[in-house]
């Protein structure tokens, strides 16, 4: 059997990724993968508490969070795509006609 | 092992089958109307939310309520908050109806998605459960991203729903960590769960462990974007600048209401026996936001993207008020009221005054003029007397001066900060608050004092009666709370019976 240790420390790498990807990335694909890294790292330490614990709500919780992220991605890649319409722009550093 | 159905009540969640009613209503109705008649879905959208804030009024004074397993609450705080936010709604609607024909956004999903959004903040509102909690926000957040980049052929308005959409799901990803390892530590989503194993035999433990602390700060720093609290708070000017002004005015408002709301229940609720360790936080973040948004705030020449520096000075005050609602008696905590009645207050003295200041903006605007600038005022309140007073009345609520519903607000606010002991949090605030005048008087002046450009087009406002109606109601609303803020005070103070 698998120590919860483990699973919890898996969480936690995944984690630490999908931060400094959103931080240091400048691609917007990249930068919404790694969101989504972070998202899956949260699913297996709820999970992972949910088996330690022998209780469910874990394990329903990562389900909602899977369903929340699928349409957070679907609305993203939108506005991507409509961000992309007339012209091609990846980099977040040329999303720059807002500034102060 | 046999299945037990959970008795449902479902008449407790009356205000938001409802309002899922309206928006399947409001698709369907979408299908069958030609463009051109796009405002009759505004129209209806707007009765519907007015429907429904006399359902969710009903709520009031029947106790503290759960149904659906714990998950969800009924008690005063949640009404108060359910019906400021179905105000706002309808105005935000009544707003829209002209100015989306003339940015050309006139379609019935627009309504669509600010109900889903308001559907959100009412779950957010009436959230018992982490699980609830989390699910209001995303539906809020998610239709919000799609509300802010809703002017398709504006680069402008994609821009910013980008920047609202990664920092949105950055938070949320922030956020979930730390409501994760919560769970691990306490075994329960259940903000009344997790308050009593904080509380238990082990809490000691629990509240000491660095785990505990790492979870507090992905919390507070979830909240912290989502509210756009300094220094989480890069994304909002553009956010704010780049999305449909009626949009602006909304999230500038709702959204705030259903988050604060939500995090004085999982703070208050969940969270009190580590609270010195959270209201620390929140003190740092509610200095930096007065100071910093209020100083930023100077330095605009677009008075949108004013008003949304501004916002987040505004948020600054607010978070004050949850910080001055704590108080330690020999390291424990002990909870007084006036904090969350002046939160309360003022972020309905805020929803009035800051509605009216972006419908302003919406006034000037026309098809081929957008009037964001403050030089675009230029000589209005000599020319316009009327639309002038408006503007004048307020600016002078957003800067806290009588007779005005932002000077009981700011009044309240300070007076709880005084009472509970935060002195140092009354001076900074009192102090940026004073700061904050000079940038809104230059506003006025800019309207009274100088003279209008020969290059700058003449003054022409909207004659929609929808947006006049609106501005005339808040206009009235921003000086009867400040005049007679008496019965609303009480709906404040009555708003947190059985809350803490």
């Amino acid at each position: 059997m698998v120590p919860l240790s483990h699973y919890l420390a898996l969480g936690a790498i995944m984690f630490v990724i999908g931060v400094a990807g959103v931080l240091m990335r400048r691609n917007a694909i990249i930068i919404l993968m790694s969101i989504e890294l972070m998202l899956n790292a949260v699913n297996i330490t709820f999970v992972g508490f949910a088996r330690q614990l022998g209780d469910l709500t874990g394990q329903v919780f990562a389900i909602f969070v899977i369903t929340v992220a699928a349409a957070e991605a679907a609305v993203g890649l939108a506005i991507l795509i409509a961000l992309n319409r007339d012209r091609t722009i990846l980099n977040v550093d040329e999303v720059n006609l807002l500034k102060w | 092992m046999p299945v037990v159905i959970p008795d449902i009540a479902l008449s407790l969640a009356a205000t938001e089958i409802g309002l899922v009613i309206l928006i399947c209503a409001v698709i369907v109705a979408d299908m069958f109307t030609s463009m051109e008649n796009k405002s009759l879905m505004g129209a209806f959208s707007f009765f519907g939310v007015v429907v429904l804030g006399f359902v969710a009024l009903s709520g009031w004074g029947g106790g503290v309520r759960t149904t659906f397993s714990g998950f969800y609450v009924l008690d005063n705080l949640s009404v108060f908050v359910k019906v400021v936010i179905l105000a706002a709604t309808g105005f935000t609607i009544l707003l829209s109806l002209q100015y989306a024909k003339i940015e050309r956004f006139n379609h019935g999903e627009y309504y669509v998605m600010i109900l889903f959004a308001v559907f959100g903040m009412l779950v957010m509102a009436s959230g018992n459960d982490l699980v609830s909690f989390y699910l209001g926000l995303e539906t809020m957040s998610i239709s919000s991203y799609v509300l802010v980049s809703f002017i398709r052929h504006d680069p402008l308005s994609r821009e910013a729903g980008l920047k609202y959409f990664l920092m949105g799901a950055f938070a949320s990803g922030l956020l979930l960590y730390g409501i994760a390892l919560v769970y691990g530590l306490t075994g329960t989503t259940s903000l009344l769960g997790i308050a009593k194993t904080l509380g238990g035999a082990n809490g000691a433990a629990i509240g000491a462990d660095p785990v505990m602390v790492l979870a507090l700060i992905l919390i507070v720093a979830g909240f912290g974007f989502k509210l756009a609290f300094v220094p989480f708070h890069m994304w909002l000017p553009d956010a704010y600048t780049g999305a449909p002004t009626s949009i602006t005015a909304f999230m500038s408002v709702a959204v705030k209401m259903a988050t604060v709301a939500a995090l004085m229940r999982v703070f208050f609720i969940a969270f009190p026996s580590v609270a010195g360790k959270w209201n620390l936080l929140l003190w740092l973040l509610a200095v930096l936001s007065m100071v910093w948004g209020n100083f930023a705030a100077i330095a605009q020449t677009s008075l949108k993207r004013m008003l949304a520096y501004s916002s987040i000075a505004h948020a600054g005050y607010v978070l004050m008020g949850v910080v001055a609602t704590s108080s330690f008696v020999d390291g424990k905590v002990v909870f007084l009221p006036l904090g969350v009645s002046a939160v309360l207050f003022y972020l309905l003295a805020y929803m009035v005054t800051n509605l009216g200041a972006f419908g302003m903006l919406i006034l000037l605007c026309r098809e081929d003029y957008r009037g964001d600038n403050i030089e675009d005022w230029r000589g209005v309140g000599r020319a316009h007397p009327w639309a002038g007073l408006a503007f004048l009345i307020f600016f002078l609520s957003l800067a806290g001066l009588p007779p005005t519903a932002g000077f009981v607000g700011k009044l309240f606010l300070f007076g709880a900060a005084i009472q509970n002991e935060y002195y140092w949090l009354a001076v900074i605030g009192i102090l940026s608050s004073a700061v904050s005048a000079y940038y809104y008087f230059r506003v006025v002046m800019v309207m009274y004092m100088e003279t209008r450009a020969e290059s700058q087009p003449v003054v022409e406002f909207s004659k929609a009666p929808s947006l006049l109606a609106v501005l005339v109601i808040l206009v009235v609303a921003t000086l009867f709370l400040g005049i007679f803020p008496g019965g609303f005070i009480e709906a404040a103070r009555g708003s947190i019976a059985g809350f803490i």
